[in-house]
């Protein structure tokens, strides 16, 4: 088959597949991770059964912490691959379609600006999780 | 492999097209077509009478409720009428209304000649038929679903309602379901693998974004409720016990099963319509949407954050504090790429100059009632304040400004935007403004009032209430208010059909648009495209005015695909070129693989095991049909020779 005069990404040979699937799903996948694991671990311990506990099953006292590092490295996570989408952003920062003007900038500045957000999006959306474990108590309300 | 010919658009070339691709005439051609176009206007059809019946039976709740302790219904009946209702709006008119305008629209805004399975298309919309007359079955002989469209056990299992009434809902969502999923895998394909050469990711229209989006949510939710029903059914039927405590099952698993769907299914009814309006508002402002990278990104974020909140729907179940927060966290959040939508919208109208057309007052309209059921859904992500507002009319104002405001209002809107290149005809202009105003007025009228009567306490789905609950004036004019929107949207029917046959006639681009659609005539001719587009911008009939690039769409020359029923698959990223396809001729197959799944339902209904029985058969020779591989297709043939 033939190929594009005007090819829509001329510096995608800059953007892998894996790494454009890195940037893209990082960022909500470390986020959804969070919040199912993260919720799984607290709610547990306080409603093992039928009824709702006003303090968790003795023994799991520790799945506080845990669910905290979790949530600390999932927003590792999507930071790494927010900055990983900048690093690739400013490689390709200059992509046209063609050198004409700014509007309808490469397929692939698309991509990489679309990783930036999404990263560090989910980065700063897995961190609100945060102020709960903060400030809310941990079974009964 | 085949070097395609290219070509210039003749009229040889399109009547030898239009002999390839037309269905024959007549019951034959109707029972077993899968054009797109045929399909997408019966989705839409059949979707707008389900919005009629559902609009009666909501009048009727009207009535029942409002003055206080009347008796138009019994009880019984209204929890029929209330379940009805919402379930027909929510699972068979919204979403098969989106799925219409995507089936019609979808090949021609990408520049391909058909859906990428369209067999699969037609047995989609089979199936949907098939699944509104299964769970309006009951209904007509007084055994509908009457525990509201989310169905919460206990009362939904057999102890409390004994009846056949469960059993038929659970079985048609089930079928529902079918539908549901092998449309959306369609949607998938046919956005990665159908687009015009050179119509790369970042030049996607936003519909496209939106319906894609939607499409990848119900392939993994929709079989979280299909379980849910499926269990349930286990449970009514076999006593299997998976939601009654007795048995050690949990009633709260399935509010878990039921919202982990129920929440992205309601991103799904509402995003492709904002895609509606996305693409058709800047039409109207004559400049392109602003922000379209990031209208396009935050219609993708919102359905990913869509998949972290459903909790919020169980804020009052008495789940621990803490896994709470977790949830209210995420709802708030997932206003900000709402936002994003919303500013672009108002700085495309800002900074263009807009048109006043009916459509425009549709879409723009939206923007506003958008805002207004946001705001109400952002008061019940916080805890607290959601522990007040559940269950009173508070969240019934809510939902219907997102249903209504974000689906109904750009959907109308569309309709008017589109119906030219549908039937090629306006619908009329000054219908339409009295169409929009009592629309609008009746509305808000309406349902504004609602937020106060849930603020004052009136709990949702009772049947009456006592003189005195300082209720009575708010439902007598949220009772006016729907009488009125349903004058509105009579109006619009009426248009419709005063239109169809004497409307002023359109040309291909009647609203000098600059999508693919607009390129070829109203209607389209079978084929869609007489030639293979070439795609340089996102923007293809306005190139010449943005001076975007200096690249050029070609629209006039290109690959004629015209040695069959043919056309062009393109690489999932940028739209290469791949590969020529021959697509599937009409067929009975998904006809009958949709009556044997009919019947093979019904019987399980009705407890008719020698029926269920024979119809499993039935579903298994209709697949051997569908599925035996064809000469002409090169099924047949080695895939290394």
């Amino acid at each position: 088959m033939s190929t594009l005069s005007h090819h829509p990404a001329p510096k995608g040979n800059r953007l892998s597949t894996a790494r454009t699937g890195f940037l893209l799903v990082t960022g909500p996948l470390a986020w959804l991770a969070q919040i199912c694991i993260g919720d799984s671990l607290l709610s547990w311990p306080c409603f093992p059964l039928d009824t709702r506990l006003e303090a968790p099953v003795p023994g799991y006292d520790g799945t506080r912490v845990i669910a905290l590092v979790l949530l600390l490295l999932c927003a590792a996570l999507a930071a790494a691959s927010g900055m990983a989408a900048w690093r690739t952003l400013r490689a390709v920062m200059d992509e046209t379609e063609d050198d004409h003007v700014h509007i309808g900038r490469g397929r692939t500045r698309f991509i990489a600006m679309w990783g930036m957000i999404l990263g560090f999006g989910f980065t700063i959306a897995t961190l609100v999780t945060l102020a709960g474990l903060a400030l809310v108590p941990r079974c009964v309300g | 492999m085949r070097t395609p010919d290219i070509g210039a658009v003749t009229d040889a070339l399109r009547t030898r097209l239009h002999a390839i691709w037309e269905t024959e005439p007549g019951w034959r051609g109707w029972l077993s077509t899968v054009d797109h176009k045929e399909i997408g206007l019966r989705y839409i059809v059949t979707a707008f009478l389900m919005l009629i019946i559902g609009g009666i039976e909501a009048l009727v709740i009207r009535l029942q409720l409002a003055g206080p302790d009347l008796r138009l219904l019994t009880p019984e009946q209204y929890d029929q009428f209330f379940t009805m209702h919402g379930m027909t709006m929510i699972f068979l008119y919204a979403s098969p209304i989106l799925s219409g305008f995507s089936n019609y629209l979808w090949p021609l805004l990408l520049g391909s000649r058909d859906m990428a399975f369209p067999r699969l298309n037609a047995f989609s919309y089979w199936v949907y038929l098939a699944a509104a007359i299964f769970l309006y079955s009951g209904f007509v002989v007084g055994a509908g679903p009457d525990d509201g469209w989310f169905n919460y056990v206990p009362y939904a299992e057999r102890n409390y309602s004994p009846g056949p009434n469960q059993d038929i809902y659970a079985l048609g969502m089930m079928l529902l379901g079918i539908s549901t999923t092998v449309g959306a895998a369609n949607f998938i394909v046919t956005a990665f693998k159908m687009r015009a050469p050179g119509m790369a990711i970042n030049r996607l229209p936003i519909l496209i974004w939106g319906t894609l989006t939607a499409s990848v949510a119900n392939l993994i939710v929709v079989p979280a409720v299909s379980l849910a029903f499926f269990l349930l059914w286990m449970d009514r039927q076999f006593g299997t016990g998976f939601f009654q405590p007795a048995l050690g099952g949990q009633p709260l698993l399935w509010q878990h099963l039921f919202w982990l769907f129920g929440h992205p299914w309601v991103y799904a009814i509402v995003l492709p319509a904002m895609g509606m309006v996305s693409d058709g508002l800047p039409v109207f402002c004559r400049r392109p949407l602003a922000g379209y990278s990031l209208v396009a990104l935050s219609t993708v974020a919102t359905m990913i954050l869509g998949f972290g909140v459903w909790v919020h729907h169980m804020f009052a179940t008495g789940l621990p504090a803490l896994s709470l927060s977790f949830f209210s966290g995420a709802s708030i959040i997932i206003t900000v790429p709402s936002a994003v939508a919303v500013f672009a919208w108002l700085a495309t109208i800002w900074t263009g100059r807009p048109v006043i057309t009916t459509a425009f007052l549709f879409y723009a309209s939206m923007i506003l009632l958008f805002v207004i059921g946001g705001v109400s859904g952002f008061m019940t992500a916080s805890v607290p304040a959601d522990w007040q507002l559940t269950d009173t009319y508070f969240v019934v104002a809510h939902i219907h400004y997102v249903l209504i405001g974000i689906n109904v209002f750009p959907v109308v809107g569309a309709t008017y935007f589109w119906f030219p290149k549908m039937s090629g005809r306006f619908l009329d202009e000054r219908l339409g403004r009295w169409n929009f105003w009592t629309m609008f007025l009746g509305f808000n009228l309406g349902f504004l009032p609602m937020h106060l009567t849930g603020l004052l306490g009136m709990p949702r789905r009772i049947w009456t209430y006592s003189d005195g609950m300082g209720w009575d004036g708010l439902n007598l004019i949220t009772t006016i208010g729907s009488f009125l929107f349903a004058a509105g949207v009579l109006i619009f029917f009426v248009n419709v059909a005063k239109s169809l046959r004497s409307g002023a006639p359109a040309n291909d681009n009647p609203w000098d648009a600059p999508t693919l659609e607009w390129s070829i005539p109203s209607p389209p001719p079978p084929y869609n495209f007489a030639v293979i587009p070439t795609i340089a911008s996102r923007h293809p009939l306005w190139e010449n005015r943005l001076q975007e690039s200096r690249a050029r769409s070609t629209l006039d020359r290109g690959m004629t695909l015209d040695h069959g029923k043919e056309t062009l698959t393109t690489t999932p990223m940028d739209a290469e070129p791949e590969r020529i396809v021959e697509m599937p001729e009409d067929s009975y197959a998904p006809l009958l693989l949709t009556a044997g799944l009919a019947t093979l339902f019904a019987g399980l209904a009705l407890k008719a095991w020698p029926i269920a029985g024979t119809s499993g058969l039935l579903v298994f020779a209709a697949l051997l049909f569908w599925l035996w591989p064809r000469r002409q297709l090169l099924e047949r043939a080695p895939a290394h020779g």
